[in-house]
């Protein structure tokens, strides 16, 4: 072969690697929001979905989407839709999660357990936005309904917050008739869940439950409550994972135990991403006076560009300040 | 030069040309054929449904199949390029180092198709959280593979160009 030949070949390989490149590079991040949009408009439930969970890995640039999320998220369509159009928007605004949250919580009342149901699953899609949320489904945590009880503890698990009232919930569903949600309430102190004194005398007994898969976890969960996870490890995966929503929500199960990791949480408070601000100044609240130190960063976190965020400052502020001897 | 010489030369070049193109395409291709496969044979979805759904998932979070195919492109791309300037440059008048040349070059291509082309099967059909990990970990593979499937080639093929 000449020179001129493999210089063409080779040529034409860069080529072609340079046009997958410029594939590849349209299909992500912003790029494919407008792309992304119309897929969540096309009505097939499975490209929708995977639109959703494009547009939550997205995040923030995504805000042209929220609009048709919403929608999705309270519309009359299938349920794996509304939770999936509901767990993108935390990522991308807080308030328009919230807005989904406000127009589910009066369907947590509906005589339909079919609605109850989707109501709860919607709200746990939400995640720790949803927040507020969880006084309501604590209300129908002893719904007559098995599979609402099961969406209403998935949901709390979900949440996560505020830690304790979510773990007396839990606590509570460890004592459920029905197995699978027994088995829901055990998961989240199994993986890498914190277990207060009170959970875990609950969950002693189901070591032995006559449901082998419930016994098998709450083995698990107990061995996982005599081997804690270290803050420092909390600490070392906020600083390495480009998702922090995990950490974050360890750090505040661990309520004032998780002192050490004020400095860090503080920084976090002038995130980029909302949600990460969001859950930092939540962290900060449930470590309560321990967090003194953190308290300058939490007053100019009032004057947050997003109102969720500058609510969880405040709330946080409230709570190092109450509890402060 | 005789005309048998020249159809030669223009032989050993559309072998080697079809050899390069054959590598570098297939190597993008074979995570998604596996997937097209995988989706038939396993799920009993139609052709066509399978490849709606390959086209579905190529850039979704967690699939990322477009991804998976150009980490899995990147030895083959390499071993394209070799067997450009190694066939592409071999001495036209030495029959024998253009035939072991030639078998080393095949077997190392094979040798990588067939490896790739397994594991993306198995990991597809036996499909967990941690046999993703195979993605990340077969490129590395397939770079070790190279020289010894071309070892392998090379050996073998003196038994046939003495």
């Amino acid at each position: 072969m000449t020179y001129r030949q493999i210089t063409f070949n080779l040529g034409a390989l860069v080529l072609l690697l340079a046009l997958l490149g410029l594939v590849y590079w349209q299909h992500t991040g912003a790029r494919a929001v407008p792309g992304l949009i119309d897929a969540l408009q096309s009505g097939d439930l499975q490209t929708q979905m995977l639109a959703a969970q494009g547009l939550r890995h997205i995040g923030q640039p995504a805000q042209a989407a929220v609009p048709i999320l919403i929608e999705l998220a309270i519309g009359q369509g299938r349920s794996s839709i509304q939770t999936e159009a509901a767990g993108a928007l935390p990522p991308i605004d807080l308030s328009a999660a919230r807005k989904v949250m406000v127009r589910w919580l009066p369907k947590l009342q509906d005589p339909d357990p079919q609605v109850r149901r989707d109501a709860a699953a919607a709200l746990g899609a939400l995640g720790p936005v949803a927040k507020p949320a969880v006084h309501s489904l604590l209300g129908i945590a002893n719904d007559p309904n098995t599979i609402v009880r099961d969406r209403v503890v998935r949901a709390l698990a979900a949440i996560a917050l505020p830690p304790e009232l979510v773990a007396r919930g839990l606590t509570q569903a460890l004592q459920d008739p029905e197995w699978t949600v027994r088995y829901a309430a055990i998961s989240p102190f199994s993986f890498g869940g914190v277990l207060n004194p009170e959970s875990l005398a609950a969950l002693r007994p189901l070591v032995h439950d006559p449901n082998e898969m419930v016994a098998r976890l709450a083995q698990s969960a107990v061995a996982a409550a005599d081997h804690p996870i270290p803050v420092s490890v909390h600490l070392f995966s906020l600083d390495q994972g480009s998702d922090r929503t995990l950490p974050l929500l360890q750090l505040t199960k661990l309520g004032p135990r998780a002192a050490e990791a004020v400095p860090k949480l503080a920084s976090l408070l002038t995130a980029d991403r909302p949600l990460e601000r969001y859950l930092a100044a939540c962290t900060l609240e449930s470590v309560g006076p321990s967090a003194v130190q953190a308290v300058p960063a939490l007053q100019r976190t009032l004057d947050d560009p997003d109102p969720i965020v500058r609510e969880a400052a405040a709330e946080a502020l409230q709570a190092i300040e109450a509890r402060r001897p | 030069m005789s005309s048998t010489a020249t159809d030669s030369r223009r032989r050993f070049t559309v072998f080697t040309l079809v050899l390069y193109w054959t590598c570098t395409l297939s190597g993008l291709a074979i995570p998604w054929i596996a997937t097209v496969a995988v989706d038939m044979a396993k799920h009993d979805q139609s052709l066509a449904g399978a490849v709606r759904q390959l086209r579905l998932h190529l850039f979704a979070p967690g699939y990322n199949l477009f991804g998976i195919a150009l980490i899995n492109a990147m030895p083959f791309m390499i071993v394209a390029v070799f067997l450009l300037f190694h066939l592409g440059r071999a001495p036209m008048n030495d029959r024998t180092l253009r035939g072991r040349r030639s078998a080393g070059v095949l077997m190392t291509v094979i040798g990588l198709l067939a490896f790739s082309l397994w594991t993306h099967l198995t990991t597809l059909w036996q499909a967990d959280a941690q046999a993703a990990l195979a993605y990340l970990f077969l490129p590395f593979l397939l770079l070790l593979l190279i020289p010894i499937c071309y070892a392998f080639g090379r050996a073998l093929s003196t038994l046939v160009f003495r």
